[in-house]
């Protein structure tokens, strides 16, 4: 069974390698709708094998595939009258960019400088306390000359 | 839902399974959620807008 890391590696690959093998078969013209349903279908695998396992990913594959054969994106864009949820949709969306955008430049900044990493990955007290415990427990019990 | 929304979906889709890889890095981990997230709003209110149109509730 893939591991959830093996899992987006191989879901990686499988749509890079869906796109280019489609765009090969279809030609470059469509390379754009191509790269959609490539990556629905590599997507929904990938998700699916690391969180459900192997059997949620051929469901998820199987569902892409499907979606993708009988032209769902396309259908999907026929028609689409504007509603109640356009005038929450952008503000939700800032606000969801805005959170991602501090969150991946806190990645970058902890992969590349190590004064952010040790502030921001420092462990809590109560792990600290809680190590210093076991390793309390690992030692050999005070004599009576200790105490 | 447009292929550049499907696109996005299935790269949304990727990193939730980076997210569920559990990574060392919890800052890794909540900031491919976070991006996923972002990626799938637009694409998830079409669709719903596209099922709400085809089967009126």
């Amino acid at each position: 069974m893939l591991t959830g890391r093996q899992a987006f590696r191989a879901g990686f690959f499988l749509g890079l390698g869906l796109w280019v093998g489609s765009c090969l078969v279809t030609g470059c013209a469509a390379a754009n709708d191509r790269a959609g349903d490539a990556a629905l279908t590599a997507g929904g695998a990938a998700a699916g094998s690391a969180i459900g396992g192997p059997l949620w990913a051929g469901v998820a594959a199987a569902a892409a595939t499907m979606w993708n054969w009988l032209g769902g994106t396309e259908r999907a864009e026929a028609v689409v009258p504007p509603g109640p949820l356009d005038s929450i949709l952008d503000p939700l969306r800032s606000f969801a960019w805005l959170i991602a955008f501090v969150l991946v430049l806190l990645a970058l900044a902890c992969w590349r400088f190590p004064a952010a990493r040790a502030f921001l990955m420092a462990r809590p007290l109560r792990e600290k306390m809680a190590a210093r415990r076991r390793l309390a427990a690992s030692l050999p019990p005070p004599t009576r000359r200790d105490s | 839902m447009t292929p550049d929304h499907a696109l996005s979906l299935g790269i949304a889709l990727l990193l939730v399974a980076l997210w569920a890889s559990k990574p060392r890095s919890w800052l890794l981990r909540w900031s491919a959620l976070a991006v996923a997230v972002s990626l799938s709003i637009q694409p998830v209110a079409d669709l719903l807008k596209w099922v709400r149109g085809w089967w009126p509730l």
